[in-house]
């Protein structure tokens, strides 16, 4: 491949003063028709989930038509697939940024929102399906008068602290990274209403190298933290369902199948988000072809992973010679839920291997296609383990087809348009692009350039004139 | 602008430059003259510049990892006093103190103490907040916010001042430290 035909991280030639307009002006200037429509309509999808939710906490989550033997049902399937999503914003913030990946700038922003809104949805779930969750508080460890204590052996109480630790993260990191964008939203603004807003966001930072110091000192903390905080969260979550007794549920593969799963969907998201932003905005010379084929990468190792995690889950089911466990795969290929089962193995198996091809990495059509079949895959992954595993199980008598009721659909399509609403508000609230990361990515481009050219004694044709002034 | 009469009085020098390669220039000079950086302002950590600031930094990492720990050795013995004294019952037939059970929770919690350590220690480190500066009101400042480099030094000022003209500065206040 010459170097001629490498599509540049940054477009040459991007200077500060240009990146910052560009991108605090998606946030200071006018939203577009597009962004109302938007957030109309996932505003009355939001609407319709607080409806839905009032409903159920008033008349009880047998609204949700669990019972025996499907005892769970949908809140922990969009729990594990929302907690899913959320992974992969994490990853990409913090794992790329120990590893000095330059792809990580552009994306970064938008990924860490995205985690910090599917925790948001995810965490609705754990509470609803509580069956009383006015008394969530149960799950605290604190001195109470009844002198009761956490039942600290379950998986469902480090649930609980999972969570809350991950949204606490999540939450913590995205405002420090947005911490510099609002200093810059505070200098840039021209109405006081925003320079004030955006002033008591920033904190008063000024920039300051010493508070940049201790500012790369928090954030390595951070990134360190990032990947034990990932692997332990949906390891925790897929624990719920590895240490029950149920054949199709006690893998002991289930934790890192479950972490290369959720990175696979997260990855999807990005890959969505990048690809309906980059139109949006205009931002193609930004978010360019190599990183949605970068994303399509990572989503092709993490596909890989969980199609290895089939592969062992089937040879265990026959290998253990045990008649329970190969009842259930029967069942997931023969029974009422298989079409779920085929779609899944259509979208996580199927459809993925196209991501090998680079052509198809590179075009935004194809890769948005494919995240928006992945994230259905792996939906229909989890429905799929938490249905077929529970429906037939040891007990015969106790055997039926269950399926969801409307409010289940109702919660879980309004917790889509939650999702959509608060990122369509955070495109208006804050810079979709990290600033601060793109600047020093325009800084090493003109470092490397320069280094370039005093090598070779000219310049390469696709990164000359990155320059890092603001003119 | 408050230049004193005397020119060898130390006072705070906050020169501006359009460019970042202007300014690690200029504080090349500097550093060659024996002019020592006090400070910088500048949208984005420049790595140069953040080499040449005196002082170490607070050791942000090894106390969140120290909090870290100490938290989830404490959470650990909460675990271990509420299931065996506190409200003590037996779950499935697993021993009282089941500690591999309390690894989880203690793991977490401990995690959370590292990085609320981590960012209450960035603000409590950069004394942030700190809504009003007197950085914000000198015209300096609005440079550095729309893409240049503030250098700042501590020096007499006028041998200073002259060298920095030449590296390129493109303002050049003197205030009183």
């Amino acid at each position: 491949m010459s170097r001629a035909a490498i599509t540049p991280l940054i477009p040459p030639g991007l200077n500060h003063r240009e990146l910052s307009e560009r991108v605090a002006g998606l946030v200071l200037g006018r939203p577009s028709k597009a962004w109302y429509l938007v957030l109309a309509v996932s505003g009355a999808l939001s609407l319709m989930l607080v409806v839905s939710v009032a409903y159920v906490l008033l008349r009880g989550v047998g609204l949700f038509g669990i019972n025996i033997p499907v005892a769970w049902g949908f809140p922990i399937v969009n729990t594990i697939w929302w907690v899913g999503i959320a992974h992969a914003g994490t990853l990409i913030s913090a794992v790329l940024l120990l590893t000095r990946q330059p792809w990580r700038a552009s994306i970064n922003r938008m990924a860490e929102a995205m985690a910090m809104f599917a925790i948001v949805c995810a965490g609705l779930y754990p509470l609803l399906h509580l069956g009383r969750p006015w008394l969530a508080f149960y799950l605290v460890p604190y001195p109470d008068t009844m002198d009761l204590w956490p039942q600290w052996r379950s998986p469902l109480v480090w649930d609980f602290f999972a969570i809350l630790t991950y949204l606490l993260y999540t939450s913590g990191f995205l405002y420090l990274s947005l911490l510099p964008d609002f200093a810059t939203l505070r200098d840039m603004a021209r109405q006081r209403w925003r320079q004030l807003l955006y002033g008591l966001l920033a904190m008063g930072w000024r920039n300051s190298l010493r508070h940049w110091r201790h500012y790369e000192q928090a954030n390595r903390v951070f990134s360190v933290v990032a990947v034990p905080v990932v692997v332990s969260v949906t390891g925790i979550i897929s624990m719920d369902l590895a240490v029950s007794i149920v054949p199709g549920y006690h893998f002991t593969i289930f934790p890192p199948y479950f972490v290369a799963g959720a990175l696979f969907s997260g990855f999807a998201t990005v890959t969505l988000l990048a690809v309906i932003l980059r139109y949006a905005y205009s931002l193609q010379d930004l978010i360019t072809r190599r990183h949605l084929d970068y994303l399509g990468q990572m989503m092709l190792l993490f596909a890989l992973v969980v199609d290895y995690a089939y592969c062992q889950e089937i040879f265990t089911a026959w290998y253990s010679g045990d008649e329970f466990y190969r009842a259930v795969y029967f069942d997931r290929w023969t029974g009422p839920y298989a079409p779920a089962w085929w779609s899944m193995i259509f979208c996580n198996v199927v459809l993925v291997q196209l991501l090998w091809s680079r052509r198809v990495r590179r075009h935004p059509g194809a890769m948005l296609a494919l995240a928006i079949s992945s994230n259905i895959g792996m939906w229909l992954e989890r429905f799929q383990i938490v249905f077929t595993s529970t429906h037939a199980g040891f007990m015969p008598s106790a055997w039926d087809t269950v399926w969801p009721t409307r409010w289940d659909w109702m919660i879980f399509i309004g917790s889509l348009g939650l999702f959509v609403f608060m990122l369509t508000l955070f495109l208006r609230l804050a810079p979709i692009i990290s600033m601060h990361d793109m600047r020093l990515e325009i800084h090493r481009a003109g470092k490397r350039e320069a280094k370039g050219e005093q090598r070779n004694g000219r310049g390469s044709a696709t990164q000359e004139g990155a320059r890092n002034g603001s003119r | 602008m408050a230049r004193g009469d005397d020119p060898e009085e130390i006072l705070l020098i906050l020169a501006g430059f359009d460019t970042v390669a202007q300014a690690i220039a200029a504080l090349e000079d500097q550093r060659r003259a024996g002019c020592a950086l006090v400070d910088a302002h500048a949208p984005f950590p420049i790595p140069e510049l953040v080499e040449a600031l005196p002082g170490k930094p607070a050791p942000l990492p090894p106390l969140a990892f120290a909090a870290g720990v100490l938290v989830a050795a404490a959470t650990l013995l909460l675990q271990l006093y509420s299931a065996t004294w506190g409200y003590p019952y037996v779950v499935g037939g697993k021993p009282l103190a089941s500690w591999p059970a309390f690894v989880p929770v203690a793991f977490e919690i401990g995690i959370l103490a590292a990085i609320g350590l981590a960012l209450v220690g960035m603000f409590r480190a950069c004394d942030l907040p700190r809504l009003h500066h007197r950085l914000f009101e000198s015209e300096a400042f609005t440079l550095s916010a729309k893409g240049g480099v503030l250098l700042v030094f501590e020096a007499p000022h006028a041998e200073v001042e002259q060298r920095l003209r030449d590296a390129g500065a493109c303002h050049i206040e003197v205030v009183r430290p």
